[in-house]
């Protein structure tokens, strides 16, 4: 094992991201439609996790919200009750 | 996602970008694609998102400045790039100080033998071969696909590998467009900030 497997494992990844750029708006929604996604739509899970600050997200994300949909329940024995 | 917008929640860069219109949005799901590809390799504290997070706050700030010939996501995709490569730079920096560092705290007795190996990064070169084993598992079922990422691995032109493979023009083309759709999905994938 050398170093010559990482650089040409960077060739690999150059080559990747040159397909990627190259990718149409058409086949990059037909890959979202593949995952049940709709770009299209307005307020689209696909963007959730770009545009929406991370520690939000893992702390207080929407399931956490819409699970408790009057507010965040604090436990019986939370001491700002 | 009005409920969202009523909770004003805060926009990470790449949020406030597409507000700005800096990016399209499947400039930006195109630009999170490359994202998970370029996190490739990376340990697991540096994530896809703190690349592209990172690259759109460098734009933000004005400390990166996209050069009017070039395409966006292009500028964009090279910052990240450059992120990632000044990380192994920087790993590297410190893996070649690590003998002098044992040295320093007596925990090495012959610390010329670290010195003076060969191969100064295998673990970057082990991560490197797991890694193109996941790249080659998106495509199990897609065997000329992964004659066309081998072909890559190798630095062969496309050319070179559609000889090597015997492939015609029109198999190259569309292999290369299901390779595409499939790095795509893995890409465009909901979550996940690390992987």
């Amino acid at each position: 094992m050398t170093n010559d497997n990482a650089e040409r494992f960077e060739r690999l990844i150059a080559a990747l991201e040159r397909e990627l750029i190259e990718a149409t708006d058409e086949e990059i929604l037909e890959a979202a439609r593949d995952l049940r996604m709709n770009p299209e739509m307005k307020g689209s899970a696909a963007f959730i996790d770009l545009t929406i600050a991370r520690r939000w997200l893992r702390h207080e994300g929407p399931r956490a919200s819409l699970d408790a949909p009057r507010g965040r329940r604090r436990p019986k024995n939370d001491p700002s009750r | 996602m009005r409920w969202m917008q009523a909770l004003e929640l805060p926009k990470t860069p790449a949020g406030q970008a597409l507000t700005l219109k800096l990016v399209t949005k499947m400039d930006l799901l195109r630009l999170k694609a490359v994202a998970r590809l370029l996190a490739r390799g990376l340990p697991p504290e540096v994530g896809w998102s703190d690349l592209l997070q990172e690259a759109f706050a460098r734009v933000l700030d004005g400390s990166r400045k996209c050069p009017e010939d070039l395409p966006t996501v292009v500028f964009l995709a090279g910052i990240m790039r450059s992120i990632r490569a000044q990380y192994f730079r920087r790993a590297r920096r410190v893996a070649a100080r690590l003998p002098q560092i044992r040295v320093e705290l007596d925990l090495d007795d012959h610390p010329d033998s670290e010195a003076s190996d060969p191969t100064p990064d295998p673990e970057r070169s082990l991560i490197a071969m797991q890694q193109l084993a996941e790249i080659d598992r998106l495509f199990a079922d897609d065997r000329q696909a992964q004659q066309v990422i081998e072909g890559l691995f190798e630095g062969w032109s496309p050319e070179q590998i559609r000889a090597r493979y015997d492939m015609s023009k029109t198999d190259y083309d569309s292999t290369r467009k299901r390779m595409r759709r499939a790095l795509l999905r893995e890409g465009l994938k909901w979550g996940e900030h690390d992987k």
